[in-house]
């Protein structure tokens, strides 16, 4: 009976809520794709889209639509002339010179020159614009010069074998105009950078004009608009692709059953370039300075098992430091390879004097997202007789804590599409990333060689000895590497896979 | 009134520098090198040696500091160690998002949340259900509302946009205070004036709403305040779920990649509009009750 005049009372306030709720609830709905849009979810937003600043994935991928590179990679991985319509080196390898294809323009109009691409180069290596991935590409780069307007000449200290597969990077090391804004980039590209709201998207349009493009995809861009979404979290991805609002995404293991049984959209899938996790001995301390211990790890991991449970299956096992996806990664460590064994592996251990008198205790740093991976692992190396103990760290202290040499073994991510990782991650000296601190005078000649190799054959030699050497002496423990599988919505037609199975946008087309 | 105001203006820089001189400092206890961390691992040991110095890493940290605040003054916040953007044009970038969902969950919070508190103050049979409601509201985690949220109606776009994700923020804050709003409203029936009016005859519903809500509404604005301000940086689930940009996910970015700088200058930037909510209620209180002054 109270309960009646009150309501009257507050009448107003319960009907304003009802009317607010309901607005939330039936909205106008998300906005619809809109035709003519490609729209790709991506998680991470870069920090900036100044190419010579970022060290983001996506600020490459969106710099390679508003940019271009001298060198192109075409969809089965060759390289093929880009920007540049032909290129010599010197005899000695140390000076390239490049000609500039012609009638190239910048989006504002100007044409682009070949001294834009020194004054590119030189900002790229300015020690001021402290660059963190686009001026290490350049290697020993000294001097970059442009005697005239098509013609720019790169000279080098040493040798510097990667530098065509480098050169490629085409958002890295696009040609910049003279003023950078990385809030709002100007290229070369097929497409112009339109607007980027920041935490929701970057929005490029198509470049009518643009009529330069390597020999697979010469002209201009069918799709109208290409929108990149940042959606950081994966559940939500996975929501926006099922409702229409993304067209791309990349679609997590647990997701990949469903996305496939919906027949709304074809996967493709690419091995990861590179190893996620991979595991590293640290091997100037004990117990990984023995080398029967490291030996008996690699044989006391069942790969497939760990691939099944953690990844679903969406993998495959590695075998070696690099991924069969990696530019020279040699077949030969599947051979080499020890596989499961853990009756070996236990006796492996009994002879390096561990067994249940004197239990093996290992540490095991992981971030959290190698958990799973941690637990697997320690429940099979309990199996020959490890006691594994998880240390989930975030990534600025577990990377501190590897590169002090903190650590026994740690599981990191490597993503690099070429075999020269392996110089940064085992050479002694000048390796910058020394994740196993071993010193293998071998290895560092092999990976010198690598650096400096006349020839691509050469290098590719280098590179094969310089893997069966890391594998012969188990200075990793490679596990596997996961399959990035990217669902595409069945709209999109005229999409290629790469040789390496990633979908390739550049002669798609949108059905309405 | 005024000097009261302008007393606590002058106190708001300090006290603000002070929250960011804290926040800083813990940042700074944590491992990890922010410039290592910007660079990536294919930086030369020249190269991490020329950033230090360019962001003067290498001075003391309370002479930076000194410096910051300095300059601070003069709205230059420095530039974030990832990218090299300027740290006032991140946070421009994003105080609006945050202001508008901070301003609509606070709004949905307190308009159901009182109406609620005042409801079951008023009426025995509905304070059980709506007591119940609110526990349930205040147990369920945003971490877990957001994203159910996100799965049953997809993004949002519109006006839902900003006001599905604000209805996920407001559940816990609505229940917090539908119920200091009930407690403090039956507190207030056993004062003397409400008992005079309920001797006069007054209708149940009329003392609620004219003798005993104004009695109990310090405390539901301080509640009120407090949880606003936690609104700033703590939509952080809500953001990362419904993908809306927002100074709580700049947060978290910035402390993961030890980016001091963007650390600094959103805890400023945070701890004056916190400082500048709590004046208002403050102003709030004494205008609601002139006892409060004395």
């Amino acid at each position: 009976m109270l309960l009646v005049p009150y309501l009257r009372r507050v009448r107003l306030p319960v009907a304003l809520l009802v009317v607010v709720v309901a607005a939330a609830c039936a909205g106008p709905g998300p906005d619809a794709t809109r035709p003519g849009t490609l729209v790709i979810a991506v998680g991470a937003e870069p920090e900036t889209l100044d190419p010579h600043r970022t060290t983001s994935d996506v600020a490459d991928e969106i710099g390679c639509l508003v940019g271009g590179s001298l060198v192109a990679r075409d969809p089965q991985g060759h390289l093929v002339p880009g920007l540049a319509e032909r290129w010599s080196a010197s005899e000695d390898g140390l000076t390239w010179t490049f000609t500039l294809r012609r009638g190239v323009r910048f989006h504002d109009g100007t044409p682009l020159r070949a001294q834009d691409y020194a004054a590119t180069f030189r900002r790229a290596r300015d020690p001021a614009t402290a660059s963190p991935v686009a001026g290490d590409l350049l290697g020993p780069l000294v001097a970059a010069t442009a005697p005239d307007d098509a013609t720019l000449v790169l000279a080098f200290a040493e040798r510097f074998a990667p530098l065509l597969d480098n050169l490629a990077f085409c958002g890295y090391l696009q040609p910049l105009p003279a003023r950078v804004d990385g809030r709002a980039p100007v290229g070369v590209g097929p497409y112009r950078f339109v607007e980027w709201r920041t935490g929701e998207r970057v929005v490029l349009a198509r470049n009518a004009d643009y009529t330069w493009g390597p020999e697979f995809a010469p002209g201009p861009r069918a799709i109208e608009t290409v929108e990149y979404r940042f959606l950081p979290d994966r559940a939500t991805q996975q929501v926006a692709l099922e409702s229409g609002e993304v067209d791309v995404t990349v679609v997590a293991a647990r997701n990949v059953a469903r996305t496939e049984g919906d027949g709304r959209f074809r996967l493709y899938r690419a091995p990861l370039a590179g190893a996620a996790p991979l595991g590293v001995f640290n091997t100037s301390t004990a117990p990984f300075d023995n080398e029967r211990v490291r030996t008996a790890f690699d044989m006391g991991v069942d790969r497939n098992a760990l691939i099944a449970v953690v990844v679903r299956g969406e993998a495959q096992v590695q075998h070696g430091p690099i991924s069969r996806s990696v530019r020279g990664y040699w077949p030969g460590v599947e051979r080499a390879a020890d596989g499961y064994r853990p009756e070996e592996a236990r006796r492996l251990l009994a002879e390096a004097g561990y067994g249940p008198g004197n239990l093996l205790r290992v540490p095991l740093l992981v971030g959290s997202e190698y958990v799973a991976d941690a637990e697997v692992l320690a429940e099979q190396l309990r199996l020959i007789g490890v006691e594994i103990a998880i240390d989930v760290v975030d990534a600025a202290t577990g990377g501190q804590r590897i590169l002090a040499g903190e650590h026994r073994l740690a599981l990191i991510t490597i993503t690099y599409p070429d075999a020269d990782i392996l110089y940064l991650l085992f050479h002694s000296t000048k390796g910058a990333l020394p994740v196993a601190r071993l010193a293998d005078p071998v290895l560092d000649g092999l990976l010198d060689a690598s650096r400096t190799a006349v020839d691509a054959a050469a290098r590719r030699e280098a590179l094969d000895r310089a893997q069966e050497r890391i594998v012969a002496r188990h200075v990793v423990l490679p596990l596997y590497t996961p399959t990035v599988v990217t669902a595409v919505a069945d709209r999109v037609t005229g999409v290629v896979a790469a040789d390496s199975g990633r979908p390739l946008f550049h002669a798609a087309t949108l059905r309405d | 009134m005024a000097t009261f105001v302008l007393r606590r203006l002058a106190l708001l820089v300090p006290q603000a520098a002070g929250a960011a001189f804290l926040a800083s400092g813990l940042v700074l206890l944590v491992p990890g090198d922010p410039v290592a961390l910007a660079l990536g691992p294919r930086a030369s040991a020249e190269r991490v040696a020329l950033l230090r110095a360019q962001l003067g890493l290498d001075e003391p940290w309370p002479q930076r500091f000194a410096g910051f605040l300095g300059r601070a003054f003069t709205g230059d916040l420095g530039t974030s160690i990832r990218g090299g953007v300027p740290v006032a044009q991140e946070i421009g970038l994003r105080l609006p998002a945050t202001l508008a969902l901070a301003a609509a969950a606070l709004a949905l919070a307190v308009g159901s949340g009182v109406t609620a508190g005042l409801l079951a103050a008023a009426a025995p049979r509905a304070s059980r259900v709506i007591t119940g409601l609110a526990a349930l509201g205040l147990a369920v985690p945003v971490y877990l509302l957001a994203p159910v949220a996100v799965a049953g109606t997809g993004l949002p776009g519109g006006a839902a946009a900003l006001m599905l994700p604000a209805l996920c923020v407001a559940v816990a804050p609505a229940a917090l205070l539908a119920r200091v709003t009930r407690t403090a409203v039956a507190a207030a029936a056993a004062e003397p004036h409400v008992r005079m009016a309920r001797a006069k005859g007054l209708p149940t519903w009329r003392i609620a709403v004219r003798h005993q809500l104004p009695t109990a509404l310090g405390a539901v604005v301080t509640l009120a305040g407090l949880l606003a301000s936690a609104l700033l940086t703590g939509a952080v689930f809500v953001e990362v779920a419904f993908a809306r940009p927002g100074l709580g996910r700049l947060t978290v970015d910035a402390v993961l990649a030890r980016d001091l700088p963007v650390v600094q200058g959103v805890v400023l930037v945070v701890a004056v509009c916190f400082l500048v909510l709590n004046l208002l209620v403050d102003v709030a209180l004494r205008l609601l009750d002139p006892r409060v002054a004395r």
